[in-house]
């Protein structure tokens, strides 16, 4: 199988040897080569983001895909997408199997409604989207890691923090790379061609997207000290209680020490003395322990 | 829920146009209403689960808006969820799509006094803005509670609360940033000899641009002053670590005073003193207090 031909008709995903043609075809890079026709536009995709001849356009666009890491966790990946569009009616996706599933997956059932600049349009803002999708899932997982710092008393949950800020902060500049391929392309493309009023729409969204990302980013990166007081707070409530602990124990050694002098000592022939010191060294203790309790002294 | 009301609106070319109100609709209703406006049923289920999609797109037969209601909880102040609103244009239908009842709609689309559709669409616009200050302000009075506990917290939850209210303004930002965007389209598809609709959008727009910039500098504020929260609660903690430490100095006196008069070794006269005890005792209290007195004079033996 080489590359593959939606067929409007069936609705289904057929093989092809060759991307000529109308229509949509997805294929993966090494699909791409045994692929007749494609072998001077790889080169060109290969060496420029951005290729315009009349009204053929190659776009190289980045696209933000989730990838589990086994140190950090959900974290983002900016992978590539090619769209080669000769003509309103025919349209090439090259990217990796993982991307081109997505696709597929996202359009499920809706391809068919869809034709000719459509197919451009839907391409074009799907990677633009495909950046505010993660960066929702990583906001999801920065909460689900703050909950997580309530407890923490290492430095784990706080570097998976900064490694997703990271992530997001990378989704912006990912989105600002694609702001800047469009913007080129806008200018490479005649104005009264299909294309353009397509790509047009494509870098208004990718203007508010990058907005509403860089909020996200910003907001999410100002707050990260708040996270270090919070993990700094867990140690020092656990030295609290240990050093509470610390004064209950010592306090027993204290009020008992004037009991040891070498001295005539009160009531030394009581019966009961040993016993009645006893209670009184750890009644006084009880009651330092019920005022620490009542003033938070035990609070973890 | 369906609900159709006729004439409830002027087209732009001033012809009658009927509501259609989508309220939580079931899959029965939405395909009925897809078919009705020839509309692909995925994009309103798409639109109604509020995905990522373009707030303003401009076909044909169609126009589409979508924006963020900010609907306050009920008992719950500073609580709201953010539903979203998607408002159409079809051929014979003005329609409104949202998965929980609108309350301001019915008092805006009046059959009696049917409006023109882009006015109306701005007055909807106005509403849901002047929903998004009281949010705000009720969000951001939190603070004055959180600062409130502040005094005496040692735990983070102050810290967890001031988070969560990050969060909550950011939500409301980001409503207003697609409504400011929805607005600054709109602008492009208003007719230019109609001035008082040109007068209604620009005042709308400088509404959801003062708004917005309370919400930000509600926003800019609460992140400034989430790490002093947590300094605050440091410092809270900070001070029993000081008052603990004062205790276990006091504490460790006697370890020395009466100590000394406790070693096997001869200690002269004082074993068989009668007042032994209560001089050696006594002379322990006078210490105790003295060091005392001293730790409370310098605030090391207070806790507020």
């Amino acid at each position: 199988m080489t590359a593959q031909y939606y067929n409007p008709q069936t609705g289904t995903w057929t093989a092809c040897d060759s991307c000529s043609g109308s229509g949509l075809f997805l294929l993966n890079p090494e699909q791409a080569l045994s692929c007749n026709n494609l072998g001077s536009w790889l080169r060109q995709s290969e060496d420029q983001r951005l290729y315009c001849e009349g009204e053929e356009i190659s776009l190289r666009l980045p696209v933000a895909m989730l990838e589990e890491d086994a140190r950090f966790g959900t974290v983002a990946r900016i992978s590539t997408l090619t769209l080669h569009h000769e003509h309103p009616d025919h349209l090439i996706l090259l990217g990796e199997e993982t991307l081109l599933s997505m696709l597929k997956q996202d359009w499920l059932s809706t391809l068919q409604q869809s034709q000719g600049h459509d197919l451009l349009q839907r391409a074009l803002l799907n990677s633009i989207y495909s950046h505010e999708r993660v960066a929702r899932v990583l906001v999801d997982r920065l909460q689900e890691l703050r909950l997580a710092l309530k407890t923490a008393m290492g430095n784990r949950e706080l570097r998976e923090i900064v490694v997703l800020n990271r992530d997001l902060g990378e989704l912006v500049i990912a989105l600002r790379e694609t702001g800047l391929i469009l913007r080129d392309a806008l200018r490479a493309t005649p104005g009264d061609a299909p294309a353009y009023a397509v790509m047009e729409i494509a870098l208004r969204e990718q203007r508010r997207m990058e907005e509403i990302v860089n909020l996200v980013y910003e907001r999410y990166l100002t707050v990260t000290n708040a996270y270090n007081g919070i993990i700094q707070n867990n140690a020092h409530t656990v030295m609290k209680v240990m050093t509470v602990w610390l004064a209950l124990l010592m306090m027993p050694i204290a009020f008992i020490m004037p009991f040891h002098m070498m001295t005539i000592l009160p009531l030394e022939h009581w019966h009961y003395l040993w016993f009645g010191l006893l209670a009184y060294v750890f009644g006084a203790t009880l009651l330092f322990a019920v005022w620490a309790r009542k003033h938070g002294f035990f609070a973890m | 829920m369906l609900r159709i009301t006729r004439d409830c609106l002027l087209s732009g070319n001033a012809n009658r146009r009927s509501w259609m109100a989508l309220v939580n609709p079931t899959a029965l209703e939405l395909s009925q209403a897809a078919m009705t406006l020839d509309i692909p049923e995925s994009f309103l289920r798409k639109r109604l689960e509020g995905e990522a999609s373009r707030p303003l797109i401009k076909e044909e037969r169609l126009i589409s808006l979508q924006f963020q209601v900010p609907i306050p909880e009920d008992g719950r102040i500073g609580q709201f969820s953010l539903v979203p609103l998607s408002v159409y244009f079809a051929p014979g239908y003005f329609v409104t799509l949202a998965d929980q009842e609108i309350p301001f709609l019915n008092q805006l689309i009046d059959p009696d006094k049917p409006r023109k559709r882009w006015e109306l669409v701005l007055r909807i616009i106005a509403e849901v803005t002047r929903l998004y200050l009281p949010t705000a302000r009720a969000v951001a009075r939190e603070m004055a509670m959180v600062e409130r506990d502040l005094r005496q917290a040692q735990r983070h939850d102050v810290v967890y609360r001031g988070l969560d209210i990050h969060d909550r303004l950011l939500a409301l930002d980001l409503g207003l940033l697609q409504l400011e965007y929805v607005v600054s389209e709109i602008a492009l598809l208003l007719p230019k000899e109609d001035l008082d609709l040109l007068e209604i959008h620009e005042d709308t727009r400088i509404e959801l641009s003062q708004v917005r910039d309370q919400v930000d500098s509600d926003q800019e504020t609460i992140n400034e002053l989430l790490e002093s929260y947590a300094y605050v609660v440091h410092n809270n903690v900070n001070h029993l670590f000081k008052f603990m430490a004062a205790l276990i100095i006091l504490v460790t006196i006697p370890l020395f005073i009466p100590g000394a008069a406790a070693m096997n070794v001869p200690l002269g006269p004082l074993p068989h003193w009668r007042y032994g005890f209560v001089a050696v005792t006594g002379g322990l209290i006078l210490v105790e207090a003295l060091i005392a007195w001293i730790f409370y004079r310098k605030g090391w033996l207070r806790l507020d």
